[in-house]
């Protein structure tokens, strides 16, 4: 009988539209699907409703001057973004960073990490459907924005790490709300996973969903808890230290399989890493009146080219900077992590439902301006 | 259209009229105002401050505003970030979509007149005014939960100023 | 490898068609002429010393007087070496293959080279803009020396 229906039944293929403005595109993102009833079988991403050109205005700013665009890159990790300009530029001019600067560097970036992983965790359970982990992790990311806020004024893009060092010093009162922090934070990450991570409903929608193979990984660029998710302990901290992490004692956190669940599970482990860097950091910060070097304040780079990395909290972000001698770069490439990343979803989302498609999404943890730039 | 149109007027005609027209509009911009609901767009960095100010510590709920993610079912659209050329094609036909009475508050440098990326910059439209009517504009990169919600009491002070025949005309908003 | 190593390597396939850019970088600078690019590609990605197998981004570069550059920067995950690798292209018609059979990634990248430099890339799967809206016609907006319509320049001072 069943035979019969389908020969009398019109089974088409449709084309749905994930249109730029969609609460679970986490930006402006458009999805062109090709369905066959609720299995996707081919996936387009369209990019560039936020090209803001950002890399035809750093030809045409001073070295310094650029560092606010850096912010606005990825805006959520805005510290690790100002860290990888201040590493590039640093790396092409042979410039020294003072060793306070460099441990009070390392626990704005990894609190930045925090902060943005809290944003990953809210978000993409509010795209679930869970609602309490977003109130929850907004929460706790309002005493990290207390924190960022009694250092340098700001609550988003912080413009704190500058070439040769910081802006300003901390003031006395962060080492102490910091470290209650740490200690509380603990706690509320074996809250969030109390909720999530043995959840019935959580691991029906992520377990077994968009498996992506490591060797797929590798070729489409992803790195980060992406890659990590899919059994490779791979972080640019550990394989290429830059600052100060060679003294710092953490572990790479990895998944089994690949799935959705893997790359969740990786995030909250990096709260605790993220923990345990801020407090030796904290252990082991210098007594120090300089936190920037002194530099010519229109600063011009020997001539040549410079290409630089380092782990924001969504994967790899780099520079490759061309520099003619003169105030301005005179080329600059920005690579960030959402780049790669973004590439990983179409084959991973093949064959799977549109809600799959959608936990997917949440977990490799895309900024959309990352990709346009 | 054409009967709401006429009915205040002939109300105002009939003596001690005005009465009704000025307490219908009382209870009217009371309610819209009281209630406003934004429907998510989030275009850049504007976006996470929106989202904080709706969430745990500044809270948009207890000014009767809450998120909804379609045109069709919000009046206020807070336009949160840069707008692109490529993107204000879509973002007039978001505003066409919602249903009137509808505001649009401008958030941020880069919705009210392009922000850090007016120079040297070919993609980005320098200002969002070029392309739908604002109401509020809220300065700043990003502005704070704080301007934010004052930028919203502002509208709603805004909105108590309304009268009947505003929306009813082909007058003031289109 | 070392820096050292890895252009001793390149230099016994290659010979004469690749020239070190001399600077105090940790990691090689090299340019390989434009029509031994591919094989060249090719030998990177398989070969089990070298072992390239993470390509982090692929820029053009534009110098007015002379050029179009085409700019690899390539890195190993389990050698843990990096590499870049750049190939000169020609002032007025920049033409190349593309590279997107040895590494997946280097696809969306071409694209944006595509539409913002005009750099031709041969054998692409899918050569759509990636970044710039559909009516854009005013040329390539990452030449030097570019303007158009809602360009404003920064006022000198």
């Amino acid at each position: 009988m069943m035979e019969t229906l389908k020969e009398h039944l019109r089974e088409e293929e449709f084309l749905i539209n994930m249109g730029p403005q969609h609460p679970s595109t986490h930006g402006v993102l458009r999805l062109v699907l090709r369905m066959e009833g609720e299995f996707i079988r081919e996936l387009t991403p369209h990019v560039g409703y936020l090209h803001r050109s950002i890399e035809k205005i750093a030809e045409n700013r001073t070295y310094n001057q650029f560092m606010p665009y850096t912010d606005r890159i990825d805006y959520c990790a805005s510290m690790p973004s100002n860290l990888a300009w201040a590493v590039a530029v640093e790396k092409l001019g042979g410039i020294e960073v003072p060793e306070r600067a460099e441990y009070l560097r390392v626990i704005m970036v990894e609190l930045n990490r925090i902060a943005s992983h809290l944003i990953w965790l809210g978000t993409m359970s509010l795209d679930l459907g869970a609602v309490t982990p977003f109130l929850y992790a907004f929460r706790e990311r309002e005493w990290v924005l207390d924190l960022f806020e009694m250092t340098c004024g700001q609550r988003l893009t912080y413009h704190y790490i500058r070439i040769g060092g910081v802006s300003r010093d901390i003031p006395p009162e962060f080492e102490k709300s910091c470290r209650e922090f740490i200690k509380d934070f603990r706690h509320k990450v074996d809250d969030y996973e109390a909720i999530l991570t043995e959840n019935p409903i959580f691991l029906g929608r992520t377990k077994g969903i968009g498996i992506l193979p490591l060797d797929l990984a590798e070729n489409l660029g992803a790195s980060g808890p992406t890659i990590r998710g899919s059994n490779y302990a791979w972080d640019i901290r550990k394989a290429e230290p830059y600052s100060i992490y060679n003294r710092i004692n953490f572990d790479i956190p990895t998944g089994k399989n690949g799935d959705v669940w893997d790359r969740y599970m990786v995030r909250i482990q990096e709260f605790r890493q993220s923990c345990r860097i801020i407090e030796q950091a904290l252990d082991g910060l210098p007594q120090s009146d300089t936190v920037r070097s002194k530099l010519p304040a229109v600063l011009r780079l020997p001539a040549g080219e410079v290409f630089s990395r380092i782990e924001a909290p969504r994967g790899e972000m780099g520079y490759y900077i061309v520099s003619d001698g003169e105030k301005k770069p005179y080329r600059v490439k920005i690579r960030t992590a959402s780049y790669g990343n973004l590439q990983c979803l179409a084959p991973m989302a093949i064959g799977l439902k549109i809600a799959d498609l959608v936990a997917i999404f949440g977990s490799i943890d895309v900024i959309l301006p990352e990709v346009d730039r | 259209m054409g009967i709401i149109e006429k009915v205040p007027v002939y109300i105002e005609r009939v003596p001690g009229g005005g009465v009704v027209t000025t307490s219908l509009d009382w209870v009217l911009n009371q309610s819209r105002a009281s209630s406003l609901w934004y429907m998510l767009f989030g275009l850049a960095c504007c976006a996470i401050e929106m989202m904080a100010t709706g969430a745990s510590r500044y809270d948009f709920d207890r000014f009767g505003m809450m998120f909804r993610a379609s045109p069709r079912q919000a009046d206020l659209m807070f336009v949160a970030g840069t707008v692109t050329h490529k993107m204000s094609k879509r973002v007039k036909l978001l505003h066409e979509q919602m249903a009137e009475p509808r505001y649009v508050i401008a958030m941020g440098g880069c919705a009210c007149n392009g922000g850090p990326f007016y120079y040297d910059c070919y993609s980005v439209l320098k200002g969002i005014d070029k392309v739908i009517p604002v109401d509020v504009y809220i300065p700043g990169c990003p502005p704070r939960p704080e301007s934010l919600m004052q930028g919203c009491l502002k509208l709603q002070e805004k909105i108590k100023k309304e009268k009947l025949s505003d929306w009813a005309s082909d007058r003031k908003k289109a | 490898m070392t820096k050292e190593e890895i252009i001793n390597r390149f230099k016994g396939k290659f010979g004469s068609d690749i020239e070190v850019v001399e600077n105090n970088q940790p990691e090689p600078y090299l340019y390989i002429s434009a029509a031994r690019y591919q094989e060249l590609c090719e030998f990177a990605k398989n070969d089990p010393q070298l072992d390239f197998d993470f390509l982090f981004q692929l820029a053009g570069v534009h110098y007015p007087d002379s050029r179009f550059e085409v700019v690899l920067c390539l890195s190993s995950h389990r050698k843990i070496h990096k590499a870049v690798i750049k190939v000169k292209l020609d002032k007025d018609n920049p033409a190349t293959v593309s590279v997107s059979d040895f590494w997946a990634t280097s696809a969306w990248f071409e694209r944006e080279a595509m539409e913002l430099f005009g750099i031709k890339f041969a054998n692409h799967p899918d050569p759509r803009p990636l970044l710039l809206y559909e009516d854009w016609d005013y040329g390539y907006p990452m030449r030097k020396g570019w303007t158009g319509p809602d360009f404003i320049p920064m006022p000198e001072k």
